[in-house]
């Protein structure tokens, strides 16, 4: 049962390989870095047209709610984020092992709305009880826990 | 051990200037940043079983330097750590790294074809695959609609767990996508930690752009260990007007996703026997009251499968740009768990007065939480910050204090100065 399993995955993936490499419509590729010195508080749809580029600009705008929830963006295309940022500035935060957490690393960065700012070691007991989820995404490895070994074991 | 750790960093810079700026001086650019933060803060430590209080004064030293055009356009080499020393040897950080190599790696980024191999310790964040390794990284499109990526090398997070010899990764996502209108990806990682099989799962994810300017990303992932799905992960986001809204659901098994093997952490684990799962309806909406001022709005529902209770997360925000990047925000927020000690409200006021070549910030978070915690209800968090720049903003210089009244430290006072020096022979860029 396993083995036709497993044949009907590849199978699958095959079928999907040769529907992939049909469809002709290529993608654009995408410059290593902004051509253009892009402020803090300036979105990329002020600029670029969605319905014209390869890639979903309005996703990718830095609105009061971006530095919340712009994993999904990030992990699909890095090069975009790389045209203005280092890789540095992500692993500030996204990192397997690092000691200064974000919030005190860029203590004046306020405009990032950092979630881990004051005082998280009393919120993140009720915030981990609702939903270790998000805990476990930065803190989930024997490395990247350290922060939590003290108190947690 | 440690000393090792901490001059990894040093050495490798080294060796790779004396290396390679030598051959490629004519034509490589280059560029490092050095970011020197001094932190000052007052604790208690054990000495002699007795408890005292002892100023703690560490020193961090991040470095950063980045490479590029070497001998070829397409090449380039960049790397990234940390390294701390204790400037009063207080014995706080007695049990920690005193350094780490966060990346280092050659690259070679072809435009032709979004074609780039990475070789060295590199950061892999594609999708759900989130790793980093020792390793190559290769990303290339195969076709006009069909792109690969396929990585493999030494996991970083267990080389602590039984020794590093026998641990490996490997991973990789096939992607289908059509201009921007969808991409459909299957993804793989397998995880090994002393030969051993540790992690194994598979997945897919889309990102769909539908009429109406209305767009859908997500995720699923397959446990093949644990043999159950650990997360539904999906996001819509839409355009309406001057404002913009997002619906969110999340899905997670916890015996699934908070798994239980070598490479994952101790207080996770007891979480993961209890096999709960937990869905997640959110919903979100920034509108732009006027050109300057945002208004945006959360919500968040937890639901439970064995827990009887559930949870819900309301939080409104109100930011006010006077002189970009100078702004003013206000956000006020509110957990409203069913269990009452899962409950608090949270204000914040967050400001950025730009000065040019100056700034000034503040930053002041207030919770009220409606349980006590070691006797207390409720902690004000104040920070306030300056920085300026110098010689045409290569030098940075920001110092910021911090003062914290809360359950865990009654009256806690702390200082810092960053000194962040950067220099790009070709421009530069955060």
């Amino acid at each position: 049962m396993k083995r036709i399993g497993a044949l009907c995955a590849w199978l699958c993936l095959c079928l999907y390989i040769l529907f992939a490499c049909a469809v002709p419509e290529e993608r654009d590729s995408i410059p290593v870095a902004h051509p253009d010195e892009v402020g803090r508080n300036e979105l990329c749809t002020e600029c670029h047209e969605t319905e014209e580029d390869s890639i979903i600009f309005e996703r990718y705008d830095h609105t009061v709610y971006f530095s919340n929830k712009h994993g999904h963006e990030a992990s699909r295309s890095g090069r975009v984020c790389n045209m203005c940022h280092q890789q540095s500035f992500c692993n500030d935060c996204h990192v397997t092992r690092t000691e200064l957490k974000p919030s005190i690393k860029n203590q004046t960065g306020t405009y990032r709305r950092m979630p881990h700012r004051g005082d998280y070691l009393t919120r993140h007991r009720i915030d981990g009880r609702i939903d270790p989820t998000p805990c476990f995404r930065c803190h989930g490895n024997p490395k990247s826990s350290q922060t939590c070994v003290r108190c947690h074991g | 051990m440690k000393i090792r750790s901490t001059l990894k960093l040093l050495l490798l810079h080294g060796i790779f200037l004396a290396v390679f700026l030598p051959v490629s001086g004519a034509t490589s650019d280059w560029g490092f940043q050095t970011e020197t933060i001094l932190r000052v803060f007052e604790r208690e430590v054990r000495e002699n079983g007795k408890d005292r209080k002892q100023d703690i004064l560490p020193v961090y030293e991040y470095l950063r330097l980045d490479v590029r055009n070497l001998s070829k356009e397409e090449l380039s080499f960049h790397s990234y750590g940390w390294a701390r020393h204790d400037l009063e040897n207080s014995g706080f950080f007695a049990d920690d790294t005193e350094g780490e190599l966060l990346y280092g790696y050659l690259e070679y980024a072809s435009s032709f074809n979004n074609f780039s191999v990475r070789l060295g310790r590199q950061y892999v964040f594609e999708r759900a695959l989130n790793e980093s390794m020792d390793g190559l990284l290769v990303n290339a499109d195969i076709s006009p609609s069909t792109s690969i990526m396929a990585y493999g090398g030494r996991p970083i997070s267990l080389g602590d767990t039984d020794g590093s010899s026998g641990d490996s990764t490997v991973g990789g996502r096939i992607a289908n996508h059509s201009g921007n209108r969808y991409e459909i990806g299957l993804f793989f990682k397998y995880v090994a930690n002393e030969g051993d099989r540790d992690e194994e799962e598979v997945g897919f994810d889309l990102s769909l752009l539908l009429p109406r300017q209305i767009s859908l990303v997500g995720r699923s992932r397959r446990n093949l260990v644990t043999d159950g799905w650990a997360e539904h992960t999906y996001e819509g986001m839409s355009k309406i007007g001057k404002a913009r809204v997002g619906l969110s659901f999340d899905y997670f098994q916890y015996e699934d996703f908070l798994i239980k093997r070598d490479n994952s952490a101790n207080l996770f684990r007891f979480l993961s026997d209890t096999k709960e799962t937990i869905t997640a309806f959110g919903s979100d909406m920034i509108y732009s009251i006027t050109e300057t001022v945002d208004f945006g709005a959360k919500l968040k529902h937890y639901d439970y499968d064995r827990r009887p209770h559930s949870a819900q997360y309301y939080s409104g925000l109100m930011v006010w740009r006077w002189d970009a990047p100078s702004e003013l925000g206000v956000e006020l927020g509110f957990m409203n768990g069913d269990a009452s000690d899962n409950r608090y409200y949270l204000g914040r006021v967050f400001a950025y007065k730009d000065l040019p070549p100056g700034f000034l910030t503040a930053d002041v978070v207030y919770a009220h939480y409606n349980e006590e915690v070691k006797g207390e209800d409720r902690s004000v968090f104040i920070s306030l910050g300056a920085g300026k720049n110098f010689l045409d903003d290569t030098l940075k210089v920001k110092l910021s204090g911090d003062f914290s009244s809360d359950p865990f430290f009654e009256s806690d006072f702390r200082g810092m100065v960053n000194v962040i020096y950067s220099f790009d022979s070709a421009g530069s860029s955060e």
